[in-house]
């Protein structure tokens, strides 16, 4: 067991290098643009195979249905 | 593993003119066979953790025929049965869970197939060989008593080291991305992976290895268990949402500005939190209201985040009822809001002379864990398995059930504990005339029953989704899938051309 002293000393030393390494990562990513084109971080999920505007999640069976829905009304496609 | 091998298209799916989709076709199948491992881990301690709840919920009101007729069976005592479905539960299901939508997330958000997969296989079979012997030695009576660390240090190392490989394959997948922009999911989940082994190890070491004294580490404690909470599952949860709202929609978070700042503020606040579980306890009064403040700081990025995802996903409702992982994800964020505001209250020591040591505070941690956590992990899964396996999920009926069973049973389990709970803690608190003890106790057991229903509906939900899982892993794809993978990936116009 340390001395109370010490303790101090040590809880200084790591809670000192957590909220350093939170101020490192917040620079890191100032200095990599990171924050710099929002609207572009935000589609980054998105690409050709997964485009915007493209609804990627059905129940089983779900999309057949719709297609056989936009078939039979023309121009009233759901999820363009 | 041959005949195995048959019921998984491997292939990227055929497309012509996107190479794009061979990649995300070869990043998903890069996490099938660790990703199935963490999937069906995940799945039988769902139905354990499960099972140990309904032991635990039915126990405490009559018939009470588990203490009753089996009465001196030390296993089915309440105190180990109910440590036991929280461990099962909290490292058995939810990290398994974790592991596997964390790990797929990375791989995506990293836009490349995972490597070392070795280090992966390692630590799920080290991690839950660790969750098993720690249950099995809750139940037969090396339970520590300590809350959130119940399972006996003897699994210690076995938990540090598998955590350990799974931290460094973070690091290196992340070292290793193709990305140059770093999404927002993604500090989530870098973030928990770091702040987890040191939770874990400081923890071990204040608690068991070398104790602190006294009441420090009841602070110690509540420090750590309160951050699994809000700095391991809470992060996850976010990164998830955050990425299969957007994803399963096609619309972009609506403000990503907001989503940076709701992950700082997180950062910077949730740590604090923790003592408010020891609020009126022999604490220093200034480590309280530290803790208060934390707590209701977080306010921040939860209306931050809600907001978010509240104007991402309104507009036409079509798609959240026509995707099973939005109406999960969708109830989950919901809930998070809830459950955090309501946390936030909780806090204040006027609210917490009622709630402390009543059911609400049960009620209050199912609804983080349960409503929050584990709806989106059900999302996460709905949306990861059929890109893992190149098949289709073989019932709507099924994803139904599991998603009404769950929703139902959850909000009649929050409503039972939280009513229940706040009526036992005004009678508790009545400083005019105190009930006998008794009284209050006979008065809470109709809740209980109430909460015992709610757990039977919240089993047929997992039974539902334990056969979907199972059924869908094991049943041959069809040609179709063969040839171009689920439908649920084709568009309306390749359907169309098909039929």
């Amino acid at each position: 067991m340390l001395e109370f002293g010490h303790y101090i000393v040590v809880g200084l030393i790591f809670s000192g290098l957590i909220m350093a390494s939170a101020v490192v990562m917040l620079t890191w990513a100032v200095k990599r643009g990171q924050f710099k084109n929002l609207e572009r971080g935000a589609v980054s999920i998105f690409d050709e195979e997964e485009p915007l505007g493209v609804q990627t999640d059905y129940f089983p069976g779900e999309r057949e249905k719709l297609a056989k829905r936009q078939d039979r009304r023309p121009g009233k496609g759901k999820n363009s | 593993m041959n005949a195995l091998a048959s019921l998984y298209t491997s292939e990227p799916y055929n497309e012509p003119d996107t190479e794009a989709r061979a990649s995300l076709a070869r990043i998903d199948a890069s996490v099938r066979n660790v990703g199935l491992l963490f999937l069906v881990a995940s799945v039988v301690w769902l139905m354990i953790g499960t099972l140990l709840a309904l032991l635990a919920s039915f126990t405490l009101h009559p018939p009470n025929f588990i203490a009753g007729a089996i009465a001196d069976i030390e296993w089915l005592t309440f105190g180990r049965v109910r440590s036991a479905h929280l461990n099962a539960m909290a490292f058995g299901w939810g990290n398994n869970a974790i592991f596997l939508v964390a790990i797929w997330l990375m791989a995506r958000l990293s836009r490349t197939e995972i490597r070392h997969q070795g280090m992966l296989y390692i630590a799920a079979i080290f991690w839950n060989v660790a969750v098993l012997i720690g249950v099995w030695g809750i139940l037969a009576g090396d339970i520590t008593s300590v809350e959130w660390l119940e399972m006996p240090t003897y699994v210690t190392p076995l938990v540090a080291f598998s955590y350990a490989l799974i931290g460094v394959w973070g690091i290196l997948a992340f070292a290793n991305r193709q990305t140059d922009h770093v999404y927002v999911s993604q500090w989530y989940l870098l973030a928990a992976f770091f702040w987890f082994p040191w939770l874990y190890t400081i923890i071990q070491i204040m608690i068991f290895f070398e104790p602190a004294r006294g009441v420090v580490q009841a602070l110690a404690n509540w420090w750590f268990a309160h951050n699994v909470l809000g700095l391991w599952f809470t992060p996850v949860g976010l990164a998830a949402a955050y990425y299969f709202i957007p994803k399963v929609l096609g619309r972009p978070i609506y403000s990503y500005y907001l989503s940076i700042l709701g992950f700082w503020s997180l950062a910077l606040f949730y740590n604090w939190a923790g003592v408010h579980h020891l609020i009126g306890g022999p604490v220093p009064a200034w480590v309280i209201s530290a803790g208060t403040v934390g707590s209701v700081m977080m306010v921040i990025p939860v209306v931050v985040t809600a907001i978010n995802h509240h104007m991402t996903v309104v507009g036409p409702f079509r798609p959240v009822i026509q995707s099973p992982t939005l109406l999960f994800t969708v109830f989950g964020a919901i809930s998070y809001t809830l459950v955090s505001l309501l946390g936030s209250a909780m806090a204040l020591r006027s609210v917490n002379e009622i709630t402390h040591f009543t059911h609400f505070t049960v009620g209050h941690a199912h609804h983080g864990v349960y409503a929050f956590f584990t709806m989106i992990m059900f999302g996460s899964i709905y949306y990861i398995l059929p890109r893992l396996v190149g098949k289709e999920w073989p019932s709507a009926a099924l994803i139904r059930i599991h998603f009404w069973f769950t929703a139902l049973g959850i909000s009649l389990m929050l409503f039972a504990l939280h009513a229940g709970g706040w009526l036992q803690g005004v009678m508790m608190a009545d400083r005019e005339e105190v009930p006998p003890f008794l009284e209050i106790v006979e008065f809470t057991k109709p809740w209980l029953w109430a909460r015992s229903v709610s757990g039977l509906m919240l089993t047929v939900g997992h039974i539902a989704f334990g056969i979907s899982v199972f059924w869908m892993l094991l049943k041959k794809p069809t040609e179709a899938e063969k040839e171009q993978g689920p439908t649920l990936l084709a568009s309306p116009a390749e359907l169309k051309a098909e039929s």
